[in-house]
């Protein structure tokens, strides 16, 4: 009968222990751990801009008949660079 | 006595109007086509040959001048781009005169981030033509072939001896009639004689004294070329505003065609 009386208290000693690390885990709050990748993810931003070379293909023609081609490209640049050229020189039509 | 002053009289009208008839068919309107066939893309442009005793100007026949380069994306691939730059305000203009020993060009480039028109100052390159016996029959006139070299192209032309004046289209002159055809052995230039008005109205004169816009920038040749080697560079500078300070770039796979394929020793140096 003593042993099962030392049984059962061991159960619910270990029992207590279990619950009581469970309060304190309880500090780090949902929102917390939802935040946490997006934080991660400002500290890498190419993981979210893609870096290319930029090619950019010239055709001139000029007045005497000549024609120039050419192209220039533009290393490791983001999409968002790459596309101000293109819309500056869209815009841009007088030089 | 009457007799004699009637004959002196009449001699003296007859040599008059001679001379008048002479000058105006040394005053002419020549509409010719120009048809460059560059990589198998022919393209035809208009102009017209005004020509005096002493000078002629070829002007290119159109009518809108709008003062812009444009700078059209042909495609939209975000990181594949590409431009067609067309000079817009800009009438290509040879003027060729006897007397100055001189030709002039007006051509636009793109320098320093805008459309920049310069007068390009060369002197007349006496072309030594081979006159063949061959003949042939273009709108009605009796031509003779003739050929040539000019700037590394090989020239065949049919001249007419019907019209007795050196002119002909662009920089090619000196034969001892109006120009009607040429065309290079590489069947890339040509230029085909539409129209003809001899003796052009007289009171065109004011086209003889025709004088380039003062505010364009006079250049040698030499600088006409080396400007034109720096166009892509030019595009390439534009673009570095737009981008971060630093930023890495290469010019590659640069191809040019001209009419004029070599220059002279004298230009070179």
């Amino acid at each position: 009968m003593k042993k099962t009386i030392l049984i059962i208290a061991l159960i619910c000693s270990s029992l207590s222990n279990f619950a009581s690390s469970e309060i304190v885990n309880e500090n780090i709050s949902l929102t917390d751990i939802n935040e946490q990748p997006i934080n991660i993810s400002f500290q890498n931003p190419k993981s979210f801009t893609s870096f290319k070379d930029c090619t950019v293909r010239l055709d001139f023609e000029l007045a005497d008949g000549s024609t120039i081609e050419g192209e220039i490209t533009f290393e490791d640049v983001s999409r968002w660079e790459c596309s101000k050229m293109q819309f500056g020189a869209w815009w841009a039509r007088n030089f | 006595m009457k007799k004699i002053t009637v004959l002196i009289f009449s001699l003296f009208l007859q040599n008059l109007l001679l001379a008048q008839t002479n000058n105006s068919e040394n005053y002419g309107l020549v509409t010719y086509e120009r048809i460059l066939n560059f990589d198998n893309k022919p393209e035809s442009t208009i102009f017209s040959l005004f020509f005096n005793p002493n000078s002629s100007v070829f002007y290119e026949n159109r009518k809108e001048i709008i003062e812009e380069t444009t700078m059209k994306p042909i495609t939209d691939d975000e990181f594949d781009l590409s431009f067609e730059v067309k000079f817009n305000g800009s009438k290509y203009i040879v003027l060729t005169d006897f007397e100055k020993d001189s030709i002039q060009s007006q051509v636009s480039l793109f320098s320093e981030g805008k459309q920049q028109t310069y007068i390009v100052q060369e002197k007349i390159n006496n072309i030594k033509w081979t006159i063949l016996s061959e003949f042939s029959t273009i709108n009605d006139f009796k031509t003779q072939k003739a050929i040539g070299e000019f700037r590394g192209r090989k020239f065949n032309v049919w001249f007419t001896n019907q019209i007795p004046v050196k002119y002909g289209p662009w920089k090619l002159n000196g034969l001892p009639g109006l120009i009607l055809e040429v065309s290079d052995e590489r069947n890339e230039v040509m230029f085909y004689a539409k129209s003809i008005k001899i003796p052009f109205n007289i009171n065109s004169k004011s086209k003889s004294d025709f004088e380039f816009n003062s505010d364009f920038e006079k250049i040698s040749l030499t600088n006409y070329l080396n400007l034109k080697q720096e166009q892509v560079n030019e595009v390439k500078n534009l673009f570095i505003s737009k981008l971060p300070r630093g930023a890495k770039m290469e010019i590659s796979n640069i191809k040019s065609n001209s009419i004029e394929l070599e220059y002279e020793k004298l230009i070179k140096n």
